[in-house]
């Protein structure tokens, strides 16, 4: 049997290369254990990539719909809020309709109440052309400039304001004020109507507009319900965009990041191993048969 | 037989004990040097002599000093040597490539992407407001900038594997030259001497470093004159060495390498170059393809936002410019947001008609929905292809580490083979001083014994 020689060289080529191995493992167990990112890099999981990818575009998208809807939801509950003064103005009208329809008043007492009327107006008007963030709310799209003249005129768009939520989801923001508030009553005209008949002590001409500001209230009333359906919406979304983001981000981290108490044993494991080598060397190096000639 | 014989065969046994010493010597000598391969004493019985019925020994013979070798086993170190070399290099010039793609390090083109269309996305939320609609503007730049980033690191990388190329040139000749130099003297010098096997080693030295530099494959004959090939032409045969030039193809810009076969005829063998200058040939094709995958996406992304965005109204109700701007030349390289935009975020074409009301989305909503068209090189959305190229780039250097880690364990095989067998082992060689020693000194005594046996005749005359 030949006994394979035992050079130096191999000695030293093998230790070489050994410790370039070792030294290659610890670079890499020391990158994850300070990044604690197990795919950091294309070249870490070639086959991932494309998956680790999607998983951080998709939780990063999620993020922003969070944020779009909780900006959604400042305006829907400005809408609400604004729906709910509005249909306590005309409840205040309806009172004083019911109350100057009666025959007891006189006609010093209605004109007094059509002053309380016209301030009404004046408030609805101002209701209607409320903005929140220099955007009016009941504008439509036109929401940079006030939707109603003060003679309760609609100037501003037809258009609902839309703003995207979710991949395929869009949630109505701005709202055209024309259908709100002039839609089926206008409630403007009606508030007018119910002044000019107390102005002129008109008792049959005030009972004729408790219907229409009854009508009225029913129609703010089912805008607060569509504007409440989308403030539903919204909780909704931003509920399922925190956990759409929690398991994306759960997801993602599963491919990418390391587990801390492996990454830092797999680092002592490989130093251990890195020491262990240059012993073996060490060891190795210093023995041969000239050491015991003599 | 006389005494006089005997006092030959004595100083035969002398000569034959130096001459192992010699072996010895010379191989503790060079123990530690790199590249030194063992050399043997070669000793025989020397012819022995007719005297009438018997046969008389003459003690013995020194044929030289061999220097043992396997040229089958040289010309598979060399090619493993040359393969190792090459995955090697192209392993970590893409490594480095790759760090912009690292995303421990920071943002990267894909992050800046997907920034962009988040940012119309965030847009939606309040489409009049000119810090949403600047957000989008510097989404756009970041993407621009960071696109530029990569080509320039590209760019750069292309020309840095060129000049390496380029300035290897020298070194890869004047190997060639020096291994034919080594070639005439082994050929005019191969008597088995220790002049003889010293030449090989510096030989196969310079082979060794032909191998790491171009990868060449090795024929060596029975003389031991080595023919080295690149790409299997003949680069060295016997004692003449071709000139490797370097140019670059005046169409794509490739580096090229072409051997001078004769006084009028070259041979590219830019393809069949190993080592590390096949490595660095293999960098500079797949960073050309990714710089041109790159350059395809900045082209396509942007024409087709420019074209989206004119058909669409800014906030004062003109029609919208281009989105982004760019060198049709080099379309990653100079890829950036009109500077129109960039001075006023107003400009950004998200109306449907004219006059634009502030809210009104419809030509954002279509910029928005050429996230998820394919867009790019006809096949691709933007995202996928710039995650094929960042996955293609990884695939590409995770197979180049396998190849190098494969190949490294073949190498290191093959150099253990060659120590096994032609190495110098320190322990042999201290076994072997104390048998030459021992043998010199025996036949010290022998020729002493004579010596003592015939000043005993002298003294009877």
């Amino acid at each position: 049997m030949r006994i394979p020689r035992s050079s130096s060289q191999l000695g030293q080529t093998l230790a070489l290369s050994r410790l370039g191995n070792v030294k290659w493992a610890m670079s890499r167990a020391e990158r994850v254990a300070t990044t604690l990112l197990e795919v950091a890099r294309p070249s870490d999981a070639p086959s991932e990539w494309t998956s680790v990818h999607r998983l951080s575009a998709a939780s990063e998208d999620q993020a922003v719909f969070q944020r779009n809807t909780e900006s959604a939801l400042t305006y829907l509950d400005t809408a609400d809020q604004l729906l709910e003064d509005g249909a306590d103005v005309l409840k205040r009208a309806w009172e004083i309709a019911t109350q100057m329809a009666n025959g007891t008043h006189t006609a010093s007492s209605r004109q007094a109440a059509a002053v309380e009327v016209d301030s009404l107006r004046t408030r609805m008007i101002s209701i209607a052309n409320s903005q929140v963030a220099n955007r009016h709310v009941f504008a439509g799209q036109a929401m940079d400039q006030e939707p109603f003249l003060d003679d309760g005129t609609y100037v501003g768009s037809t258009e609902a304001l839309d703003t995207r939520i979710g991949y395929l989801e869009w949630i109505q923001v701005g709202f055209d004020g024309s259908q709100v508030f002039t839609g089926g009553v206008d409630v403007f005209a009606t508030l007018s109507d119910l002044s000019t008949a107390l102005n002129a002590n008109d008792q049959v001409a005030i009972r004729d507009t408790l219907p229409l500001i009854h009508d009225g209230i029913d129609q703010l009333v089912r805008w607060r319900e569509e504007v409440g359906f989308n403030q539903n919406l919204a909780d909704d979304t931003i509920e399922l965009t925190r956990t759409m983001k929690t398991v994306l981000q759960s997801r993602l981290a599963e491919t990418v990041q390391a587990d801390p108490a492996e990454a830092y044993t797999e680092l002592a494991n490989i130093q251990t191993g890195y020491q262990a080598t240059l012993q073996v060397i060490g060891a190795r190096s210093s023995e041969n048969l000239f050491n015991f000639i003599r | 037989m006389s005494l006089l014989t005997n006092l030959l065969i004595g100083r035969s046994g002398l000569a034959a004990a130096q001459a192992g010493l010699n072996a010895t010597s010379q191989n503790v000598a060079n123990a530690s040097v790199a590249g030194a391969t063992r050399r043997v004493a070669l000793t025989s019985v020397a012819d022995p002599l007719r005297d009438g019925p018997s046969w008389l020994g003459q003690g013995a013979s020194v044929d030289g000093i061999d220097r043992p070798s396997d040229r089958f086993l040289l010309g598979r170190r060399v090619q493993a040597q040359g393969d190792a070399s090459r995955a090697a290099t192209s392993w970590e010039n893409l490594r480095s490539v790759e760090r912009i793609f690292d995303a421990s390090v920071g943002t990267t083109s894909k992050d800046a992407l997907e920034a962009f269309f988040d940012s119309m996305t965030r847009a939606t939320a309040d489409p009049g407001d000119l810090s949403l609609r600047r957000g989008m503007v510097r989404a756009a730049q970041d993407l621009g900038a960071y696109v530029s980033r990569d080509a320039r690191v590209f760019q750069n990388t292309l020309a840095d594997q060129s000049r390496s190329i380029q300035a290897s040139m020298p070194e890869l000749n004047e190997l060639l030259t020096g291994v034919a130099e080594l070639n005439k003297a082994i050929a005019g010098s191969n008597t088995g001497t220790l002049t003889a096997g010293d030449i090989k080693d510096q030989r196969d030295r310079l082979l060794s470093s032909l191998a790491d530099l171009a990868g060449v494959q090795v024929d060596v004959d029975s003389r031991g004159v080595a023919t080295v090939f690149i790409g299997g032409h003949a680069a060295v045969s016997g004692e003449n060495a071709r000139t490797v030039s370097f140019t670059t193809d005046p169409a794509t810009g490739q580096p090229q390498m072409r051997l001078s076969h004769s006084s009028d005829e070259v041979v590219d063998v830019t393809d069949g170059m190993g080592g590390k200058l096949g490595g660095m040939v293999d960098v500079w094709n797949t960073v050309n393809d990714l710089a041109a995958d790159l350059d395809t996406f900045a082209a396509d992304l942007a024409t087709t936002f420019n074209t989206q965005h004119a058909a669409g109204f800014d906030l004062n109700g003109n029609p919208g410019g281009d989105l982004f701007s760019f060198d049709p030349g080099s379309p990653a390289l100079t890829l950036t947001v009109d500077p129109a935009l960039i001075n006023d975020a107003a400009l950004l074409a998200f109306g449907g008609t004219s006059p634009t009301l502030a809210g009104d989305i419809d030509n954002l909503r279509a910029l928005m929905d050429l996230e998820d068209d394919v867009i790019v090189g006809g096949t691709r959305t933007a995202s996928d292809w710039l995650t094929d190229l960042t996955s293609a780039l990884g695939t590409q250097i995770s197979r180049a580490e396998q190849v190098a880690t494969s190949q490294d364990v073949l190498v290191a095989d093959l150099e253990e083979l060659h120590q096994n067998l032609h190495g110098i082992d320190l322990d042999e060689e201290a076994t072997n001083l104390l048998l030459y020693q021992t043998a010199y000194q025996a036949a010290a005594r022998v020729i002493a014994a004579n010596d003592g046996l015939m000043a005993s005749l002298m003294e009877l005359v």
